[in-house]
């Protein structure tokens, strides 16, 4: 029998699923309908990863809190887009109503890891909040069972991350008692409890400051020494201001040194944040300069680079302007607009 | 360096329909599927290695794609853009159903560059278009019953958005 070429072959799972791999996030969830087993494909956890790993360009925007749906739901809404039209046509803008997905009124969006959004639903009772965390997949609608309810007072700081090492997302949480004492709670949702971190050097002075996921590690600017429950950005000195930076691995931390050109502190505060897996300090300049630093090797102190240095007038804007995506070829993507977005 | 040598040390492959071709040993070291095999005999290769998944018109299309590749990475200066003129020629050159003929040869072959080569084009030409002309394309059954696609149509509603169908 003469060999059969294999014309109208069904193409190898693997090699489906490395070719969706590089199409975009909006054109690939529609391919779910293709069959079943292509919404398998899309659905699966690994291939969500390797999705976003093969283009920034394939990271979705994503923009919390748009107006909330009719108060009966107690529903609101939570945008999905794209970064690509944004980056071929700069104008492009985002039709919120059209896009959206809904969330309970008291889940927030806390940030996410290879593809993954870790929501967090939190009841405030008095000074105290009740927190739970769940894992959500944007592209398959999937959600997680809940994590152990923490209970922490109001003044704490959350983020959110991967252990390569052992295959678990994380997510941790920052806390300051009365007496100024500052520790830590980490939960893995593989595990069942939350496990305490004493003594942690620093509290991050921004409350909605979610930790900067960067090589196994979550990453916040933090003031060390600081007494009281309310701080004034005027009496911050240069020696308080540090980056810390805690390993989801052995669950320790570390202190990482600004840059040595920084030698005065900004009008504003300072923010930190995590580009193309990079870590970026960025800050004002005597309240008409934005500046950014951009850490070529993450841990390596000497490593840190001036990547910016542009007047708010040449950006045409009259304040400090924080960037929403910085690409690996330096280009900067700023938006502006009501409620905040966040990139994946 | 053996990649120049006059006296290169060649493998010999036969395909389905049992052609041969005469493969220099650097070449045969990007068919990682191949090396194996001469890895696995330690180097000593005499007769022809059987690939009974790989039929001639692949063969000889990807050895074409790994000569010129070769020959482009020997001048560094114009390597880039040579390359990029060669791999645009050489996709528009196939019909969809060579394409993915190909893609089939390069994944059992194990030839990494031009597999992701040729997946970034088929992505390319799937991206923009309707579910029915994906299915077409690859030959696949719609299994989903009117009503599961109806429902999961609704639930990723925002992927629909501002779509044209082809």
């Amino acid at each position: 029998m003469a060999p059969q070429h294999p014309t109208a072959a069904l193409l190898l799972c693997e090699v489906v699923m490395e070719i969706l791999s590089w199409i975009p996030a909006k054109p690939v969830t529609r391919l779910k309908l293709v069959c079943k087993s292509w919404n398998s494909i899309i659905s699966h956890p690994h291939f969500v990863k390797l999705h976003l790993h093969r283009s920034p360009n394939n990271a979705i925007l994503l923009s919390t809190r748009t107006p909330p749906f009719p108060d009966k739901e107690r529903k609101q809404g939570i945008v999905l887009s794209s970064v690509e039209p944004f980056i071929q046509n700069p104008s492009s803008t985002l039709d919120a109503q059209e896009n959206r997905h809904s969330l309970h009124v008291q889940d927030w969006v806390l940030g996410s890891c290879n593809g993954l959004v870790c929501v967090a639903h939190i009841l405030y009772k008095n000074h105290i909040c009740d927190i739970r965390f769940r894992l959500w997949n944007p592209l398959t609608g999937f959600i997680s069972g809940n994590s152990p309810c923490l209970c922490v007072n109001a003044h704490n700081v959350i983020g959110f991350g991967y252990d390569e090492s052992s295959d678990s997302y994380k997510v941790m949480t920052v806390i300051r008692d009365s007496s100024g004492t500052v520790t830590a709670q980490v939960y893995s949702f593989r595990g069942s409890s939350w496990k305490r971190v004493n003594s942690f050097p620093a509290f991050p002075f921004s409350a909605e400051d979610i930790g900067h996921f960067i090589g196994g590690t979550l990453n916040w600017l933090g003031l060390r020494n600081l007494l009281g429950d309310d701080y004034d950005w005027a009496d911050v000195t240069l020696d308080m201001l540090m980056i810390v930076s805690f390993d989801l691995k052995s669950d320790t931390h570390k202190q990482i040194l600004l840059p040595k050109g920084i030698d005065e502190i900004s009008s504003k505060d300072p923010t930190l944040g995590v580009w193309g897996n990079r870590l970026y300090l960025l800050h004002d300049y005597k309240n008409t300069h934005f500046i950014a630093w951009q850490m070529k090797e993450f841990g390596d102190e000497n490593s840190w680079t001036q990547l910016l240095k542009i007047s708010f007038h040449y950006l045409g804007v009259e304040r400090l302007l924080f960037p929403e995506f910085i690409f690996e070829n330096g280009n900067i993507f700023m938006l502006r607009g009501l409620g905040k977005f966040m990139s994946l | 360096m053996s990649g120049i040598s006059d006296t290169e040390r060649m493998i010999t492959l036969k395909t389905v329909e049992g052609t041969l071709f005469d493969v220099k040993s650097s070449i045969a070291k990007d068919i990682k599927t191949v090396q194996a095999f001469i890895d696995d005999s330690d180097d000593d290769v005499t007769s022809p290695i059987p690939l009974p998944n790989v039929f001639t018109r692949e063969l000889s299309r990807i050895l074409d794609y790994l000569n010129n590749h070769h020959r482009f990475r020997s001048d560094i200066e114009k390597a880039d853009e040579e390359m990029a003129r060669y791999d645009a020629e050489f996709a528009k050159s196939m019909s969809h159903e060579e394409l993915k003929a190909l893609i089939l040869a390069a994944n059992y072959l194990n030839v990494k560059d031009l597999l992701e080569f040729l997946n970034q084009t088929v992505a390319d030409v799937i991206q923009n278009k309707s579910v029915e002309f994906v299915r077409n394309f690859f030959g696949i059954e719609n299994d989903y019953t009117p009503e599961e696609e109806e429902k999961l149509r609704n639930e990723n509603e925002w992927a629909f958005n501002g779509v044209e169908q082809d």
